[in-house]
């Protein structure tokens, strides 16, 4: 069933119940005043008590537990609230009775035992919430045991119900007997005062004058029940009711042992408080790298919490770096006090020690200090030295108005929050550093594919050569760049090269490289030409400290020459069938962008020098001569070299495949720390 | 380098002493030309003291094969050391021009 | 430094050429017949250069420099100053053209062409550098 129908089904039941109960009891009333019989079975008064009782039993239990709060003032206000709803109605009752006396209505039996069941109804409708809302505070940190006794307790009071349909009256030994099993069970459970420890002070006084009224209440209830027991003709006399007796017995005691309890505890709140303040404050630091605080806020959070919880008047936390936007933190504490604290303090040192704790502050190792200091405004003084990882970051100070203000729980309490500080500001620094290598990640991927995009993708062969390339980049992106320009039938431009620097810089003067290479290869120019004046470009816009370096040929197939110049960059391998021996042909030459003026002309070479069918030419960036082993051994120039001779049959991608394997091989690895390159012309 | 040229006979003989290079190709040049255009048409080159020749001495030659074709004009060329012949080798000139190992031999071509 | 020489631009001084290189091989012990191909290579080459580079200017200067590396390979560098004339970009005209045209020059880059087994054009700034290299057989 849901709980709104619950609510529904019990209040019905309830109302049913009592309006049941109410009509029997007038009725036997009358028939007890007038002697006659209606025929009105006397067991209806008592089961239709127990279904009211029962109804309200189930109603409240509804009601309490599934309350949405847990607060225990709003819990003792409800139960307050109850008390007043039914004080005031019968008070009213009473009111009205005393205006009607004298008249007949006034004197009449029934109109009493109406009146007197609207009180009885409300009565027992304040114990039962009462019961209820006592339950929800016993079972607060509930242990199994706890739960085992309460539920005794409970079903024996729901049994108890049935007692009175037996004929035993007040202070008969069996009524007795049950009623002090009840009672005692209920002083077990009532021993569970737990709740009164989580209230504040302000808190406790609430509760102590709510409860306080829950007792007015239940003592103007008894006397209100005693005053008409004993009158017959209201039928139902609740002291004859031993589970309504029994729980009224419970809900007093412990509204009263509730009391005494709240009020014993009154003084004790604030070390309590003090005690919950420090676990919060030490959540809130340890939380506090997560909720993406910088480190301020985290000094600023350390220096709160150690306030609090030494109640140091004043402090600040001065950190080692200082920079605009990480200076000192003050509180309560103007900058020239602190200058003039300092002095004191290292004075007093001075003469004790032969170390200053605000010289060596820099020192590292340094622990917590507490001393006592002759200041005008403090007398007590605790030096804490904030360390992130055996690396002293900051000073913090805490001040005190009185001497020695500082004791041993002090100490270990901002230790304790120094540490967590430590942990969140290295988790903060962990952060920031994760944040960036991502960035830097994706900066590598932006260049990564910037770089693919410079090279060609399709290099075409032809009657006169076959060709092939191949590039592989490094896990960080360098800045290998090949390309080719094919200026008429006959002339082909090939440049392969090597642009300084990694990353997004090597990916951006690379595409400057490109676009240089692109507008002067179609010109036409003598490999020396294309260099001065590439150099002339690249000089105003490469940054001071780039370069590139390049080899640049040109392939003529008419006149069957190749005429090149190397910009600083590896020289190129060259087989000549004729000879049968590879050669590396070297020419002089600087890298573009080192000289930034016309002087760069004279230290380029141009060589010439003519090809013949099956002579090959193997270009290559330092990524691959440079390329190590293990055993931290250069690849090297004689190793490509050989690798070329012992395959100069080979076309030109069996070659490369046989080239990049071979380095591979030497390797061990196919992550080479540069970019490597090679491209290979075979001249049919 | 000195050059002589003699008729024997019918045979117009030069014969070439000492370096034929770029500076004295000129007076080669002279005497092929005095040779062609003297009415002779049995033409002998003596190269038995033939030293040296580079191509400005075989550019001489070859300039005038297509003259001494149309004038029906026969030269043979002897003596040639074997650095020397190499030279006319290495351009395929053995087979354009006559040479022949002695004067007799050579002698021979003008009546075989 | 006996392996320089510096002429000036004349043809009679390629009599002396002939001379320097010859002696020079022959001390290196590089067999005859090779010897005589490759002074007629260099003669070739500097002829070229005094009469088409220089017009014969006696103030213009050739240099040669011989180098024979471990007896395997001797490498020859011509050097001028001035335009340069790119030998590799130089179309080997047909023996039957030469004839049919009558002219008296035209074949010596053939010649050295075919004698050498590498030649290489190299310029750097305004100065040239004519590279011949000749591999020796194993003797």
């Amino acid at each position: 069933m849901s709980p709104k129908s619950t609510v529904r089904l019990t209040t019905f039941t309830a109302v049913l119940a009592w309006i049941a109960l109410t009509v029997v009891d007038l009725f036997l009333g009358f028939e007890l005043k007038n002697n006659v019989n209606t025929g009105v079975p006397n067991f209806l008064s008592g089961t239709f008590l127990t279904v009211y009782i029962v109804a309200l039993f189930y109603f409240y239990k509804q009601k309490v537990e599934n309350a949405d709060s847990i607060n225990f003032i709003d819990l003792l206000w409800r139960v307050f609230v109850t008390g007043l709803v039914a004080t005031i109605v019968s008070v009213f009752i009473q009111f009205f009775l005393s205006f009607i006396a004298g008249t007949k209505l006034g004197e009449h039996e029934l109109m009493q035992s109406f009146l007197y069941h609207i009180n009885l109804g409300l009565i027992l409708a304040f114990v039962i919430s009462t019961y209820m809302v006592w339950k929800k505070l016993i079972l607060y940190q509930k242990t199994k045991s706890l739960i085992r006794t309460w539920q005794v307790f409970e079903y024996s009071f729901l049994v108890s119900l049935l007692f009175y349909f037996l004929p035993y009256q007040f202070f008969d030994i069996p009524f007795t007997v049950v009623f002090a099993f009840l009672v005692s069970l209920g002083l077990i459970v009532s021993l569970n005062l737990k709740w009164v420890a989580y209230l504040n002070f302000k808190q406790k006084w609430k509760s102590i004058l709510l409860v306080l009224l829950v007792i007015l209440y239940l003592t103007y209830f008894l006397v209100y029940i005693i005053r008409n027991s004993g009158n017959g003709i209201l039928i139902s006399d609740l002291i004859n009711h031993v589970s309504v007796l029994a729980v009224f017995a419970f809900i007093l005691f412990y509204a009263i042992a509730s009391l005494l309890v709240t009020l014993f505890n009154l003084p004790t709140t604030s070390v309590f408080e003090q005690k919950l303040e420090e676990v919060v404050n030490f959540q809130r630091l340890s939380q506090s790298s997560q909720t993406g605080q910088n480190q301020d806020e985290i000094f600023e959070l350390l220096l709160d919490s150690s306030m609090s919880a030494t109640f140091a008047r004043a402090a600040w936390f001065e950190p080692i770096n200082q920079t605009e936007t990480v200076k000192i933190i003050r509180k309560n504490i103007p900058n020239n006090k602190i200058q003039e604290v300092k002095d004191t303090f290292n004075n007093q040192r001075l003469k004790k020690t032969v170390l200053p704790a605000f010289r060596n502050i820099r020192g590292g190792g340094d622990s917590t200090l507490i001393e006592n200091i002759s200041d005008s405004a403090y007398k007590s003084i605790l030096v804490y030295p904030l360390e992130v990882q055996n690396e002293k970051i900051g000073t913090m100070v805490l001040l005190k108005e009185v001497s020695d203000g500082f004791n041993k729980d002090g100490i270990n309490i901002v230790n304790t929050f120094g540490n967590q500080a430590a942990v969140s500001i290295e988790n903060y620094r962990l952060l920031q550093s994760a944040i960036e290598n991502e960035r830097y990640q994706e900066e590598l991927n932006i260049a990564k594919r910037v770089h693919e995009s410079l090279l060609p993708s399709i290099l075409e062969s032809n009657d006169h050569f076959d060709i092939s390339a191949f590039s592989g980049a490094a896990d960080e992106v360098g800045g290998d760049y090949f390309d080719f320009h094919r200026i008429s039938e006959d002339k082909l431009v090939l440049v392969i090269g090597d642009v300084s620097g990694k990353g997004t810089s090597a990916a951006f003067n690379m595409s400057q490289m490109k676009g240089v290479f692109h507008s002067l290869a179609q010109l036409d120019l003598s490999p020396a030409e294309f260099l001065g004046r590439a150099n002339d470009a690249l000089s105003r816009c490469l940054e001071r400290t780039s370069f590139i370096t390049l080899s640049y040929y040109v392939v003529d197939t008419a006149l069957k020459s190749l005429e090149f110049s190397r910009a600083g960059h590896c020289p190129s391998i060259f087989y000549k069938q004729s000879q049968g021996e590879v050669q590396l042909i070297k020419s002089k030459g600087l890298g573009l962008g080192i000289i930034r003026d016309q002087e760069y002309c004279k230290y380029i070479e141009t060589n010439n020098l003519n090809y013949t069918s099956g002579d090959l030419l193997v270009l290559y960036t330092d990524g691959i001569t440079e390329a190590k082993n293990p055993a931290n051994e250069e690849f090297g120039y004689d190793r490509l070299q050989q690798v070329v001779q012992n395959n100069v049959e080979k076309s030109a991608k069996e070659l490369q495949d046989i080239i990049i394997d071979t380095l591979y091989e030497f390797t061990q690895t196919k992550h080479i720390e540069d970019d490597y390159t090679t491209m290979i012309l075979k001249f049919k | 380098m000195h050059i002589s040229s003699v008729l024997e006979e019918d045979h117009y003989i030069i014969t070439i002493n000492g370096d034929v290079d770029a500076s004295s190709s000129i007076h080669l040049d002279e005497a092929m030309n005095e040779a062609i255009h003297g009415g002779h048409s049995k033409i002998l080159i003596d190269c038995s003291a033939l030293n040296y020749i580079s191509s400005a001495g075989l550019g001489v030659f070859m300039s005038y094969l297509e003259e001494l074709k149309a004038k029906n004009i026969h030269m043979v060329l002897f003596g040639l050391n074997e650095k020397v012949e190499n030279v006319f080798k290495v351009l395929g000139l053995d087979q354009l021009l006559n040479i022949q190992p002695s004067k007799d031999q050579a002698k021979q071509e003008f009546h075989g | 430094m006996d392996n320089q020489l510096k002429v000036n631009c004349q043809k009679e001084r390629l009599r002396d050429v002939r001379v320097f290189v010859e002696k020079h091989l022959k001390k290196h012990g590089v067999p005859e017949v090779e010897v005589g191909k490759m002074v007629l290579a260099v003669d070739e080459v500097c002829a070229n250069l005094m009469i088409h580079s220089h017009k014969c200017d006696p103030q213009k200067h050739i240099g040669i420099k011989i180098n024979v590396k471990h007896g395997k390979e001797v490498v020859f560098d011509i050097s001028d100053y001035g335009v340069g004339f790119n030998f590799c970009h130089y179309k080997e005209p047909s023996i039957d053209d030469i004839i049919k045209q009558k002219k008296k020059g035209g074949v010596g880059l053939i010649l050295v062409k075919r004698i050498m087994d590498h030649m290489e054009f190299i310029r750097k700034h305004n100065r040239n550098v004519y590279r011949l290299v000749k591999r020796l057989q194993a003797a």
